[in-house]
């Protein structure tokens, strides 16, 4: 048996002498010696004292046989305890917020739960703003984000299995579903390529997110990703599985599918109308964003013939004396644009007025008065940088997909831009999201998904779950 | 596991029939025919129509097992391969004259200078990409955009209604019956593309109404074939003949011309998006055929070797319109019929014969 102070000596060895490895030595049960330890800041101090220290040196019964399950059971009315003598499991509980007592000839300890994280409060997500409906987020507590599904989700169907990922990090990772929705072909796909991640640690759901990816060299996203419990909750009826991470706001969804970027959850707090409008103007702006500079480019270099003449003749007169070609000009505007929009997002918030001011009007408007762009190229380009962010989710791959169909277009002319979007297209259909085809519901075509695809019909109207969504149970009324 | 769903064979079946008969085939007649020409047409249309049932009755028949397997399991190895080695070489040189039409159409109209190397580089990436990835993804794109296609194709047609002049195709039969018969011939070589529905044996998660809804495709083929033609020769007169590309040529006689710009950009469109579509499921074809006879299953390997033959006959052809369609009027065409007609009495055949494979119904259409 090891004296206390060997004990203390071998965890602190353990931690290496870590400063946030706090000991704190009292005496319980009036004359037992124990030894309270834990992580500085991932505890309740006040809650430590009150709720573990406190209760064991008030009591007055001598205990008999095992001191840490006689303490155990009697600091059940203050704290959540349980008892562990593996020293591997003792530690990982520290890390994770628990407080250990150990007693002095007991080789068992307890291990008590006074978690206390330093976490924001639940807010609504700069990336996923509402006019209408819930403005809860995640946050970056594993905790309050699975309570915030189960707020949502009221049934002893809605499980999630716990995993650890990550040999330093020890990120907790949640995998929800509902398990008489979600189909169990999905579920174990999932938690199988989640247990075979062999990583030193993640930090973020993203990094789950790369693992999680059949394909890894494509730079569309196979996983969903939502900061918003009410549009994961809605995923999970969907019969979706989600992965919480320990540490990111970001929730992964799967399987995942084109259309759901397509969607916005203000799409559903506001009349069907109304949101099929919006996810038409939403697939129009995508469209215009990717091939518009491309488009532009080949009429300019190669088909000024089939331009309307008056509309010829406008440009002409503004393209006048520039003296890059269109191809390069509208290149140069591009690049530009990135540059402002990768500057925007690391400069000090203060800055970003004088960074807009620089930007719009500086740049833009001197760069056409100087003669070095024209009004045309830098209006397109504009226009195209403001409509890929009606989908801001895809707004990454939009930007790509622009300077790809513009090198197309500029080298190619129409020509290529036909063959561009043919081989788009055939890239997209050949992909797959955990059994659920990329571009369903339209490509297979799904009669019954049409109802909330481009458009949305009322929620009566929606009487069973997506049928491109592997899932068990179709039936959603009635 | 079934690749296709039925709604897509019939997208498929749209695209195979109507395809071919986009560009260079309305010209083509009129050259035998003149004033006759619709009728010519209308004909080589109805010939599509006992074809394409057979092949749907065998489709429906045979849902279980390929093409291959159905040819081998009847006819034996050697038999079954010698076929297939037939119908490569016709689909080889259909694949071919679709690229040459479309490098026609954008070399004539759109480019003033096009050279042909890029052009085939990407035309052949582009294809070979789609067809490698198979008959799932093909499916799928077509299933994606075919409404678009329609749309475009119906603009095309429509556009240039307001300019027809009914007395360019009257009176009809002025010269009998038999320059309609011998432009029928003479064009054959740009009919019976359904025979290439038979390599989707097997794949189809065939539904209720399977016929019917192939007549429905068929009956959508025939009237926007027969009433686009109306409106080109109509609308044309005898410029007809100076005229290469039918639809894509047709919104020129628009009267939005001016307000719109140059429509013809949308046919344009639409047709390249079409033809390229229909090369893609012939190079699939050709796929097939390479890698049944030679046993082996290595995708990329059979899409190189069916470009090279491609590329091949191309050189030997010209890579022209011109060369090509002087020897569709001639040995072309009868290799057509002659292939066409192998294939319709073996369809036949395998109608006729007893059933032996079991069928199990193709009811998991879910991953089409």
């Amino acid at each position: 048996m090891q004296s206390l102070q060997k004990i203390i000596s071998d965890y602190k060895q353990t931690f290496h002498e870590s400063e946030d490895f706090i000991t704190r030595e009292f005496v319980a049960y009036k004359d037992i010696n124990a030894v309270a330890m834990f992580i500085d800041g991932s505890v309740d101090k006040q809650f430590l004292i009150s709720g573990v220290m406190r209760p064991l040196q008030n009591e007055d019964i001598v205990p008999k046989g095992n001191i840490a399950e006689f303490a155990a059971e009697n600091l059940v009315g203050y704290v959540q305890t349980k008892t562990e003598t593996d020293k591997q499991k003792i530690v990982e509980a520290m890390l994770n917020g628990f407080c250990v007592v150990i007693f002095e000839n007991c080789e068992t300890a307890i291990l008590a739960d006074s978690t206390k994280w330093i976490v924001r409060i639940p807010s609504e997500p700069p990336t996923s703003a509402v006019m209408n409906g819930p403005r809860e987020g995640f946050i970056e507590d594993i905790i309050t984000n699975c309570s915030l599904l189960r707020k949502r989700l009221k049934n002893p169907d809605f499980i999630m299995k716990k995993l650890t990922i990550g040999r330093y990090t020890q990120t907790q990772v949640r995998v929800c579903y509902i398990t008489s929705i979600a189909d169990p072909k999905v579920v174990k796909m999932v938690i199988d390529k989640l247990n075979k991640i062999d990583i030193d640690g993640i930090v973020d759901s993203n990094y789950i997110n790369e693992f999680l990816q059949n394909r890894r060299h494509t730079i569309f996203k196979q996983i969903g990703v939502s900061e918003k419990p009410d549009i994961v909750a809605a995923k999970l009826l969907e019969g979706r599985v989600a992965i919480v991470v320990d540490g990111s706001p970001m929730v992964l969804t799967i399987p995942f599918c084109l259309l759901e970027d397509l969607q916005s959850s203000n799409d559903y707090y506001i009349t069907s109308g109304r949101a099929t409008i919006l996810r038409f103007l939403r697939i129009i702006s995508l469209v215009v964003a990717i091939l518009l500079p491309g488009m532009y480019i080949s009429l300019m270099v190669y088909h000024y013939n089939i331009i309307p003449i008056k509309f010829l003749i406008s440009i002409a007169n503004s393209i006048q004396g520039i003296p890059l070609p269109p191809f390069l000009e509208v290149l140069f505007i591009i690049f530009l644009f990135e540059v402002l929009y990768e500057a925007s997002l690391r400069m000090p918030r203060y800055m970003g007025l004088a960074l807009s001011v620089v930007g719009a009007l500086i740049l833009g408007d001197t760069a056409v008065k100087a003669g070095l762009v024209s009004p045309p190229a830098v209006m397109i380009v504009a226009l195209t940088g403001v409509m890929s962010y009606t989908v801001p989710e895809q707004a990454q791959q939009v930007s790509f997909l622009r300077l790809v169909f513009t090198i197309i277009g500029g080298m190619l002319g129409l020509f290529g831009m036909i063959l561009g979007s043919m081989f788009l297209i055939a890239y997209l259909c050949n992909m797959d999201s955990y059994n659920t085809p990329y571009l369903s519901p339209f490509a297979p075509y799904n009669k019954n998904d049409q109802k909330d695809g481009i458009m949305k019909m009322p929620a009566p109207a929606q009487r069973t779950r997506p049928n491109t969504i592997p899932n068990i149970n179709k039936k959603r009324q009635g | 596991m079934k690749s296709i769903s039925t709604h897509q064979f019939i997208i498929i079946s749209i695209f195979i029939l109507l395809g071919p008969k986009l560009l260079s085939l309305q010209p083509a007649i009129f050259a035998f025919a003149n004033k006759d020409a619709i009728w010519g047409l209308v004909i080589g249309c109805l010939i599509e129509l006992p074809i394409l049932l057979l092949v749907v009755f065998l489709i429906k028949k045979y849902q279980n097992i390929t093409f291959y397997e159905l040819l081998k399991s009847k006819l034996g190895k050697i038999v079954s391969k010698s076929l297939l080695i037939i119908i490569l070489i016709f689909i080889l040189f259909k694949a071919l004259f679709l690229y040459q039409e479309t490098y026609s159409l954008f070399s004539q109209i759109l480019y003033e200078d096009f050279p042909l190397w890029i052009y085939v580089a990407c035309a052949i990436l582009v294809t070979g990409y789609i067809a490698c990835k198979g008959s799932r993804t093909i499916a799928r794109s077509l299933e994606f955009y075919y409404i678009i296609a329609f749309v475009g194709l119906l603009i095309s047609a429509l556009s240039a209604i307001i300019s027809i002049r009914m007395e360019n195709l009257l009176p009809f039969f002025e010269n009998g019956l038999m320059p309609t018969l011998n432009s029928v011939f003479k064009t054959f070589f740009f009919y019976g593309n359904s025979i290439i529905l038979l390599f989707f044996m097997g794949k189809v998660d065939i539904k209720p109404k399977f016929v019917w809804r192939n007549l429905l495709a068929y009956a959508i083929y025939f009237v926007y074939v027969v009433g686009a033609s109306l409106i080109f020769y109509e609308v044309y007169g005898q410029c007809v003949l100076f005229s290469d590309f039918t639809i894509a040529e047709l919104p020129q006689y628009s009267p939005f011309v001016s307000d719109l710009g140059r429509l013809h950009w949308i046919s344009m469109v639409v047709c390249t998006l079409m033809l390229y579509s229909l090369s893609s499921i012939f190079i699939w074809s050709a796929i097939c055929c390479t890698k049944w006879i030679t046993n082996t299953k290595n995708s990329s390997v059979h899409v190189c070797i069916n470009m090279f033959i491609i590329l091949v006959l191309a050189i030997i052809n010209q890579f022209t319109v011109s060369v090509m369609l002087d020897k569709i009027y001639s040995y072309w065409s009868i290799g057509s019929i002659v292939v066409l007609g192998i294939y319709v009495i073996l369809s036949i055949i395998l109608l006729c014969l007893k059933k032996q494979t079991k069928i199990t119904g193709g009811k998991n259409g879910q991953n089409s």
